[in-house]
C-alpha cells in the first residue's frame, strides 16, 4: 500500500497530538486513579488544561507524560492484552450509568467530554480509532464505520466560546425529555446461555468499542479473542 | 427467568414495599408515593418507531422516533431513507428533544398592558376574525418554509381564495428566494434538475461560498465519507472565510464579497477563449440573455456574440483584481469546466442567494454549466440547498408568496389564475390579479403609520421569528410595536423574540405533535403522521387557519364561500358527511393533510411538478417530482429532470429538453451579468466587511435547539468571529467583549479569535441563532432587485473596544 504524504502527514498529527495529550495531562490537580476522561475534563480549573510556554519548556520537565516516548505501538501496549483474564462484571448498572451520562438516550452520539480542535478528524482518530487507555484515562474506539466529520454527530459538552455569562440562558435550564435508558443485560434463555443483544446494534457494529479490551471495564467481554460476536450473541434489539 | 426481568420484578417489589410503606405514612404525613420507574419499559421493550423527516434542515433526512408512554423517548437514523441511509447530524439526533422545553407555549395570550394574559381558544379566534373582518385589505399572512404543505396550502387558500388578498409571504423569501428567481430565468421552471444522487457520482464538487459541513452535514459527509471508500472527490471551496468545510476541501479559494460574478463570468470567458465550451449542448438546448431596461426576470435575447463580447474584459487577471482570487486558480477552474470527462457538482445555499445580485449569480452559475455542458448527467449538475424543511415543497411548490399561486403559477397571470379559481370552486374573479407585498415590503408598511402609507394593519405570523430575523429590524419591526394601530398576532411553540413583542400568541403543535408534509431540496416530498399529542391548548396551525376562517363564514363574509355557499375548507367523511374540522375536538376526526393534500394535487400537474397520492408518501421516504404514474400503476420518482434517460416529459428520443423553456423552443437560457460592486462596502468609517450566517448546533433562530441542553451546551451564544491581525491591530483580547456597530445599529458581544471558523483579515462573521445577541439589528436590507431577497452576507461595520 502506498504510503505517501499523507501516511506521513498523519504520522506527524498523530504525534503532535500524543504529544499535546502527555503535556495536556500535565495538570496540577493529575489523578492517575481517575476511570475517565470526563472527570479530568469537569474537574480542570478550565476547559482545557494549560501547555506550558515555549520558553517553559526547555526549562521544566514534561511532567506526567516524561518518558513515554511518543509511540503508540508501546502505548497500546501498555493496556490490558486480549488474553488477560478478565472477572465478570462486579457493579455493571454504575458503569452504565456513567456511560449514560454522555447520552441523552440509549443510542444518542455521545458527547465529547475534553476540548478539541474545530477542523481535524485525524486527531480524534489518534485515540478513538482503535481506543486507549492510559494511567487510567479511557479513550474509547469508534464503535461504528469510520467517518470523516467527527464533529457533525459529536459535540463538547463544555463549549470553547467565548462568552462569560451569555453562557447561562433561561432557555437551558429545564427539558424533561426523557431518553431511553441504557440496557444493563441482555435476556438469557437459560441460566448459562450466551446472552442477547439488548440494544440496537445500528452505529454499534464494533462491539469491541464497549466490549472489547479498550471497553469499560463492567462490560467488558471475558473472552474478548473471539472475532465473531453475533455467532453466539442473538440481536434482541429494536430494529432502528 | 432473565436477569433482566429479575432486575425489573425486583425493582417493581421494591417499588411495591415502598409504595406501601408510602401509603402507611399517608395516614401521618399526607406525602405521595415516590414514583416506581418502570426501567424494563425504558430500556426498549414496548418502544413505538415511526418515520418522520428531521424537523431542522432543507436536507430532508428521515428519522424514526422511538415513543413510549406519549413521549418520545429516542431518535434513530432511518436506514430506509435514501437521502441520509442511517446517519443523522447532531442537530438530527437531539431533535426529539425539541418538543420538551419547560416553556413550551400551552395557551393562548393577550397582551393587556405591560402582560400578556392567558385567555380561551374561542377569544383568541374572536379577536383575530374582528381585525380581519374590520378591513381583509390590510391583513397580511407571514409564514415559513416551516410550514407544513398543508399547512400552507391552506393558508394561501385562505388569503388568495377567501379574502381576495395576496398579502401572504414567507420567511422562505429571505432564504431561497434568488434561487427561484435563478432558476425561472434560466430554465422557465423553479426547483434543480438534479438530485442528492449527484454527489455520489461527481469528481468535483464546488461549494460557492457555501458551509455544508456545518449546515447540511449529511450532505457533506455524503461526498466526503466517498473518500473512505476509495473513491476521489475533488472538493473546491470559493468563500469568503475558511470554515469547517474548507479543512476537507483541496483548494480553498478566498474571493472578495460580491466578486463571485466576476469569478464566473471569468469562467465563462475562458471557456469560450479557450475552445472548450460545449458547442453541441449550447447549439441543441441553449440560447443567451442579458438584463433588458428596465430590468426585467427574463431579460432580453442577445446572440452568442453579443454574448461573447460582453465577457470579453474579465480576463483572468481582470477577475484576480476584483475578486482576489489568483488568476493560476480561475484557469484551473476553467480548465476543470473545460474537461468533457468529468462530472461537476456546483452547490450553493444562502452565499449566492442573500446577496443584492443573488438573480444574477445564481443565473452565471447554471450558465456556465450550460457552456459547458456539465448538466443533465449524474455528477454534473448546478444545485442550489435550502435551508427549511419545506422552503421547497410548501414555499415554491405550493406558492405561498405575495405573486404565486400552487403549483407555479402567478396571481398576474390570466390562465393560471383561472385554473385556480376553478380548482377552488370559487367564482371567476375572486382572486386579485394584483400581486401583494414581499416580506420587507409587508413590515416596512406594518412599521409606517397608516397616515403615512402604512396600509398593512394586522400581520399573522406562523412558524417564524421575524423579529429576530428580518434584516434591520430597527426599521422593520420595532415601530410597529409603537403605533397602537398595529395588531400582530404571533403562532408557535415557545416564547421567541417575536411572541415576546406581539399582541396576541397563539400556542401551536410542534413536529410529530401533528400530521405534516415537507418538500426538500432535492424535490422530494415527504409524510409523517402524529405521533404524540401537543401540550396543554397547544394546537396545529393548520387548524388554527381553519378555525379563523370559519369563524368568518359563520360572520358571512362571503370570501370564505365557495361557488356552492359550502364553506371553503369543506372536509368530508369517509361517508360523504362534512365533519366540522374547525372544532379541535373533531380534528383528527378525519385525515385532514391527506384531504387538502389531495385537493392540493391537481395543482402540480401545471408545471410538470406530479405530485403522487398521499398513501404513496406514507409508504416511502419520500419521492422525488415529477411522480409519474405508470401502465401498471406504480409511482415512478423522477431523479434527473430535463433529462431523457430519466425525465418522462421529455419528448422520446431526445438527450435533453427544457420544457418549460421561457423562449418556447426547449432551450434554456444562459445569461451574462455584469460584476456590479455591493450597495455598501467598507470604507475609512466602516473598515470591516459583515457577514452574518448559522452553526452546526442551531438552528436558524435557535427557539427550538436553544432548549436542547448538549446543543446549547455545545454552543452557548453567539460571538463575533475575527482574524487574529485584527484583533491585535485593535488591541483585542479573545473572549473581550466589544461593540459592533453599522449605520443602522450596534450590539455588543464576545470576541473569538481561532474559533469555529477564521475570516480573512479585514473581515467578521457572526451567528445570528441567539436572540440575545440580534446581529440583525446591524445588517443591512438592500435586497434582490429581482428576488427581494435581503443582503445579510455582507455590510460595512467597525469594532469599537467597550468605553473607548
Amino acid at each position: 500500500m502506498e504510503r505517501g504524504p499523507l501516511g506521513v502527514g498523519l504520522a506527524v498529527i498523530i504525534g503532535v497530538a500524543l504529544i499535546g495529550f502527555f503535556i495536556g495531562t500535565d495538570a496540577d490537580d493529575y489523578a492517575p486513579d481517575r476511570t475517565l476522561a470526563a472527570d479530568a475534563a469537569a474537574d480542570a480549573p478550565t476547559s482545557a488544561p494549560l501547555a506550558p510556554s515555549y520558553a517553559g519548556l526547555r526549562v521544566t520537565a514534561r511532567g506526567a507524560g516524561t518518558g513515554w516516548a511518543a509511540d503508540l505501538a508501546a502505548l497500546a501496549g501498555s493496556g490490558p492484552q486480549v488474553l488477560d483474564p478478565v472477572e465478570p462484571a462486579a457493579d455493571k448498572g454504575a458503569a452504565v450509568a456513567e456511560r449514560a451520562r454522555l447520552r441523552a438516550y440509549d443510542g444518542a452520539p455521545p458527547r465529547i467530554p475534553h476540548p478539541i480542535r474545530q477542523d481535524s478528524a485525524a486527531e480524534c482518530l489518534a485515540c478513538h480509532a482503535d481506543g486507549l487507555r492510559f494511567r487510567g484515562l479511557l479513550a474509547p474506539a469508534a464503535s461504528h464505520a469510520l467517518y470523516t466529520g467527527c464533529t457533525q454527530c459529536h459535540v463538547v459538552t463544555e463549549s470553547a466560546v467565548p462568552g462569560g455569562d451569555l453562557h447561562t440562558d433561561p432557555r437551558e435550564v429545564a427539558n424533561s425529555f426523557v431518553g431511553l435508558a441504557s440496557p444493563v443485560s441482555g435476556e438469557r434463555v437459560w441460566s448459562i446461555a450466551p446472552p442477547q443483544i439488548p440494544h440496537r446494534v445500528a452505529m454499534r457494529e464494533r462491539c469491541d468499542s464497549c466490549h472489547g479490551v479498550n471497553g469499560r471495564d463492567a462490560i467488558r467481554s471475558t473472552h474478548p479473542w473471539r472475532e465473531t460476536c453475533e455467532q453466539c450473541h442473538a440481536a434482541s434489539g429494536s430494529p432502528w | 427467568m432473565s436477569t433482566d426481568r429479575r432486575t425489573f420484578l425486583k425493582m417493581s417489589a421494591m417499588g411495591a414495599a415502598t409504595a406501601a410503606a408510602a401509603r402507611i405514612s399517608d395516614v401521618q404525613a399526607a406525602a405521595p408515593p415516590p414514583p416506581v420507574p418502570d426501567l424494563r419499559g425504558r430500556m426498549g421493550a414496548g418502544v413505538k418507531w415511526d418515520k418522520a423527516p428531521c424537523r431542522f434542515c432543507g436536507t430532508g433526512c428521515h428519522v424514526q422516533v422511538g415513543t413510549q408512554g406519549g413521549k418520545i423517548v429516542a431518535i434513530a437514523g432511518d436506514a430506509d431513507a435514501e437521502v441520509n441511509k442511517g446517519l443523522l447530524c447532531v442537530k438530527g439526533y437531539h431533535v426529539g428533544l425539541a418538543l420538551y422545553g419547560a416553556d413550551r407555549l400551552t395557551t393562548p395570550l393577550l397582551r393587556k398592558g405591560d402582560h400578556q394574559v392567558p385567555i380561551s381558544w374561542e377569544e383568541a379566534l374572536r379577536i383575530l376574525a374582528d381585525r380581519i373582518e374590520g378591513d381583509p385589505k390590510g391583513f397580511a399572512f407571514y409564514g415559513s418554509g416551516q410550514w407544513t404543505i398543508p399547512e400552507g396550502y391552506a393558508a394561501n387558500k385562505f388569503m388568495k381564495a377567501g379574502l381576495s388578498n395576496n398579502h401572504i409571504d414567507p420567511n422562505a423569501r429571505l432564504c431561497m428566494a434568488s434561487a427561484v428567481t435563478g432558476f425561472l430565468a434560466t430554465y422557465g421552471v423553479d426547483e434543480p434538475a438534479g438530485c442528492y444522487d449527484d454527489l455520489d457520482a461527481a469528481d468535483v464538487v464546488i461549494l460557492w461560498g457555501n458551509n455544508p459541513a456545518e449546515m447540511h452535514p449529511i450532505l457533506f459527509s455524503r461526498i466526503v465519507d466517498r473518500r473512505n471508500r476509495g473513491d476521489e472527490v475533488t472538493l473546491i471551496d470559493i468563500g469568503t472565510r475558511r470554515t469547517r468545510s474548507t479543512a476537507h476541501a483541496q483548494h480553498f479559494l478566498r474571493f472578495n464579497p460580491q466578486s463571485d460574478l466576476a469569478i464566473a463570468n471569468g469562467i465563462a470567458h475562458l471557456l469560450l477563449k479557450n475552445g472548450k465550451w460545449n458547442k453541441d449542448f449550447v447549439g441543441k438546448y441553449c440560447a443567451f440573455r442579458a438584463d433588458n431596461e428596465p430590468a426585467e426576470l427574463n431579460g432580453k435575447a442577445i446572440t452568442f456574440e453579443e454574448y461573447k463580447a460582453a465577457l470579453e474584459p474579465y480576463t483572468p487577471d481582470h477577475v484576480e483584481k476584483i475578486s482576489g482570487v489568483a488568476a493560476k486558480d480561475i484557469r484551473m477552474l476553467a480548465d476543470l469546466f473545460g474537461n468533457p470527462e468529468l462530472r461537476i457538482t456546483s452547490l450553493w445555499c444562502m452565499g449566492m442567494n442573500q446577496h443584492t445580485r443573488g438573480t444574477a449569480i445564481n443565473t452565471l452559475v447554471h450558465g456556465i454549466h450550460l457552456l459547458s455542458g456539465h448538466f443533465g448527467r449524474p455528477g454534473d449538475a448546478p444545485t442550489s440547498l435550502t435551508g427549511q424543511p419545506s422552503a421547497c415543497g410548501t414555499v415554491r411548490e405550493v406558492g405561498t408568496l405575495a405573486h404565486a399561486l400552487p403549483g407555479g403559477g402567478r396571481v398576474d397571470k390570466d390562465k393560471p389564475r383561472a385554473a385556480a379559481e376553478k380548482l377552488w370552486n370559487v367564482p371567476e374573479g375572486r382572486i386579485n390579479p394584483k400581486p401583494g407585498y414581499h416580506a420587507v415590503e409587508m413590515w416596512k408598511r406594518f412599521s409606517t403609520p397608516k397616515a403615512d402609507g402604512g396600509d398593512i394593519h394586522t400581520i399573522w405570523v406562523q412558524v417564524t421569528n421575524p423579529a429576530q430575523t428580518l434584516p434591520n429590524l430597527n426599521l422593520l419591526v420595532a415601530p410597529s410595536r409603537r403605533d397602537p394601530d398595529k395588531f400582530l398576532v404571533v403562532s408557535d411553540v415557545y416564547p421567541t423574540a417575536t411572541t415576546r413583542i406581539a399582541d396576541l400568541v397563539l400556542p401551536s403543535a410542534l413536529w410529530v405533535e401533528k400530521n405534516g408534509m415537507f418538500g426538500n431540496s432535492e424535490r422530494r416530498t415527504q409524510q409523517w403522521f402524529r405521533q404524540v399529542l401537543p401540550p396543554g391548548q397547544a394546537r396545529d396551525d393548520c387548524w388554527q387557519t381553519i378555525a379563523v376562517a370559519h369563524e368568518l363564514f359563520r360572520r358571512g363574509l362571503p370570501g370564505m364561500k365557495d361557488k356552492d355557499g359550502n364553506f371553503l375548507f369543506r372536509t368530508t367523511d369517509a361517508g360523504g358527511r362534512e365533519v366540522p374540522i374547525w372544532e379541535w375536538s373533531h380534528y383528527y376526526d378525519v385525515n385532514v393533510d391527506r384531504a387538502l393534500f389531495e385537493e392540493y394535487r391537481p395543482f402540480s400537474k401545471a408545471k410538470h411538478k406530479d405530485l403522487a397520492p398521499y398513501d404513496e408518501y406514507a409508504r416511502t421516504r419520500g419521492l422525488r417530482w415529477p411522480v409519474v404514474q405508470q401502465k401498471d400503476g406504480s409511482w415512478r420518482e423522477t431523479r434527473w429532470r430535463f433529462s431523457g434517460f430519466d425525465d418522462g416529459y421529455v419528448a422520446a428520443g431526445k438527450d435533453i429538453e427544457f420544457y418549460h423553456s421561457v423562449t418556447e423552443d426547449g432551450r434554456a437560457q444562459i445569461w451574462f451579468r455584469p460584476y456590479d460592486p455591493p450597495p455598501e462596502v467598507p470604507d475609512a468609517e466602516y473598515p470591516f466587511w459583515l457577514c452574518t450566517g448559522r452553526v452546526l448546533e442551531h438552528w436558524h433562530s435557535g427557539t427550538m435547539t436553544g432548549r436542547i441542553p448538549p446543543l446549547r451546551a455545545a454552543m452557548p451564544n453567539a460571538y463575533l468571529e475575527m482574524n487574529r491581525a485584527d484583533a491585535a491591530k485593535l488591541g483585542v483580547g479573545n473572549g473581550e467583549t466589544v461593540v459592533l456597530e453599522s449605520r443602522r445599529g450596534r450590539m455588543e458581544l464576545p470576541v473569538w479569535v481561532d474559533g469555529r471558523a477564521n475570516p480573512p483579515a479585514g473581515s467578521l462573521f457572526v451567528p445570528f441563532f441567539d436572540e440575545r445577541l440580534l446581529v440583525n439589528l446591524v445588517t443591512l436590507h438592500d435586497f434582490d432587485p429581482f428576488s427581494k431577497q435581503p443582503d445579510y452576507k455582507k455590510c460595512a461595520v467597525r469594532v469599537l473596544r467597550k468605553g473607548a
